[in-house]
């Protein structure tokens, strides 16, 4: 007798993985907290972060909007503004140590930076480069428009009875005066790039972990009821700055999200990872949930990615909410920053 | 005087109120034209005639109009229309000039404003749009905070946005308010619907949780409002 010989069936990959159609592969997450219909959830983080939210209120569970598009604003007009993309607009939140910046914000223990980019008598916010289309018409309404993104997102810390967020990059930009963090490159999306001001940082597991323990603590001070659910988007980098080339940055880079994610689920009770990335990434599923380019995510893995979480979530915690309803099309409306990159690399297509 | 209503249910309780106050403007001749919803999307010129192109919309049409199958433009000296989707947006002030035209100028794409369009091509007659009444509710934080934009701005840009000659948006008249936002609930309770009120479901009464759609006292003061400015007297609307 050994003790893998009472193990379950899942624990084995012949059973579990090989013997299966990919389809058929089941109970990759054990949910270690429920999350009922009328629980409040708000979505932040990489790209896949919208496909959750999405899904959430497709499937009549509550959805934070905590800035919500004005009445009568077309749903295609106003997602172009950002609204209803994530909880806030906040624009993608795309590692740890931004979304640490902004809960600093959101709970008034730092103060937001004032700057501003500014092109064309057109204005930008360093923090949420593409939020408004061809930029605001002054610094001023910039600022007001960062100060409701930062109220809202208060909102979602404190109001939310889960917060899930979705881990995207290691790779960040900084200002190396202020030590502010930017979810872009200066000079990408909007900005210039000043190679003196701006300094390219690959976090490590370390900085990471740290820094995604250090929102989520504060968040729950805010907040005592709220539980975490972490995923890492399994979307490849567009482009690298780290040196090597863009298949091992973004293996590297995932791993170590990945590593984090499951470290940090494990230390904290009110944290859990559900598996996303596995879902789309891993060798059984024979990248087919892949686009042609081999990054977008297509319709076909974000909706077995979504059948799978509410499979779960239904088999440990039942739920009396079969609506039925299904989450809209994904295919090509997901609002992804960071593939911005690819218009101003000269090889990163993506 | 000859004035034509076209709108939706919140016509109802200008059907009302003129009810009441008719014996008062004898040289005054009310025709309504009324459909739920967005029926009256169905309302096509054909030949300077509007003419109704769906089967329940002529229904309420002939129903409340005592009988007309069409609007015929030339025989209404003034034209009132009522709801039909013009609803000012509740938007934060902060919120940037490039939101705030989206907004309206898809308001300025509303049913109601569509109607304005069709009616100018044909007629010349001066066009007044009522916005649907505010909701009769507590009003929200944001709208006792003072974080909103001003309705009245935002009605006069779609206003404008829609470019056309005698037309005037009016805003909802004041003593009906309980805050900028919500109608004081005294002119909500005892609303009828508006099958109730054109005959189709006589005496319909809303639910008494309904607060979207007002009663005949609302629908009484906005046409003494109204027929007051028209006689050059000193009541305005705004």
């Amino acid at each position: 007798m050994n003790p893998y010989q009472s193990l379950d069936e899942r624990y084995f990959w012949s059973p579990a993985v090989a013997q299966k159609n990919m389809f058929d592969i089941e109970r990759l997450w054990e949910p270690k907290f429920r999350i009922g219909p009328r629980a409040p959830v708000a979505t932040f983080g990489s790209c896949f972060a919208q496909h959750i939210g999405r899904a959430l209120k497709g499937r009549g569970f509550n959805w934070m909007d905590a800035e919500p598009a004005p009445t009568g604003l077309p749903a295609d007009v106003a997602k172009t503004f950002g609204f209803g993309v994530f909880s806030a607009r906040t624009g993608n939140i795309y590692t740890a140590s931004l979304l640490a910046q902004w809960v600093g914000w959101a709970l008034g223990d730092s103060a937001p930076p004032e700057e501003v980019w500014e092109k064309d008598g057109r204005f930008y916010d360093p923090f949420r480069p593409v939020i408004e289309p061809g930029g605001f018409a002054s610094a001023q309404e910039m600022l007001a428009g960062r100060e409701m993104a930062i109220e809202a997102f208060r909102k979602c810390i404190t109001e939310a009875r889960v917060f899930v967020f979705t881990l995207g990059l290691t790779e960040s930009w900084f200002n190396r005066e202020e030590g502010h963090e930017y979810p872009m490159c200066p000079g990408t999306a909007a900005g210039e790039f000043d190679a003196d001001r701006h300094e390219f940082r690959n976090q490590d597991y370390v900085f990471i972990r740290r820094k995604l323990v250090e929102a989520i603590r504060r968040m729950r001070q805010a907040n005592p009821r709220l539980s975490v659910l972490l995923t890492v988007s399994p979307v490849p980098l567009t482009a690298t700055m780290s040196g090597n080339h863009v298949l091992l940055a973004t293996t590297e880079s995932k791993a170590v999200l990945r590593a984090v994610a499951g470290s940090v689920s494990r230390a904290l009770p009110f944290v859990d990872y559900f598996p996303s990335y596995e879902i789309i990434s891993s060798t059984p599923y024979r990248g087919s949930f892949f686009e042609p380019n081999q990054r977008g995510v297509n319709p076909a893995g974000v909706a077995h990615v979504m059948d799978m979480f509410f499979a779960c979530l239904m088999a440990k915690y039942p739920l009396p909410v079969a609506t039925g309803k299904k989450p809209g099309k994904a295919k090509g409306d997901v609002a992804c920053e960071e593939a911005l990159l690819a218009a101003f690399g000269t090889k990163a297509g993506g | 005087m000859r004035i034509c209503v076209i709108g939706n249910s919140h016509a109802g309780a200008i059907k009302e109120g003129w009810d009441r106050i008719a014996a008062d403007h004898p040289g005054v001749a009310v025709q309504f034209f009324a459909a739920p919803g967005d029926n009256m999307d169905g309302l096509k010129l054909f030949e300077g005639r509007m003419v109704a192109t769906e089967p329940l919309l002529a229904e309420f049409v002939t129903l409340s109009s005592g009988g007309q199958t069409e609007i015929r433009p030339e025989a209404h000296d003034l034209f009132l229309i009522v709801g039909l989707g013009l609803r000012p947006p509740k938007m934060d002030r902060r919120l940037s000039a490039q939101v705030y035209r989206a907004v309206t100028s898809e308001l300025s794409r509303c049913l109601a404003c569509r109607v304005a369009g069709m009616i100018r091509m044909v007629s010349e007659a001066p066009i007044l749009m009522l916005p649907n009444p505010l909701p009769a509710r507590q009003p929200t934080p944001d709208e006792t905070e003072g974080r909103l934009m001003r309705q009245e701005d935002c009605l006069r840009d779609v206003q404008s946005a829609l470019g056309l000659n005698g037309l005037q948006i009016l805003r909802q008249p004041e003593e009906t308010l309980s805050s900028e936002w919500t109608t004081d609930r005294r002119w909500s309770e005892g609303s009828t619907t508006l099958a109730g009120v054109i005959g189709m479901a006589p005496g319909a009464m809303h639910p008494d949780s309904e607060f979207n759609h007002m009663n005949a006292d609302y629908g009484a003061l906005w046409l003494s409002i109204i027929l007051a400015d028209l006689a050059g007297k000193p009541r305005h609307s705004r």
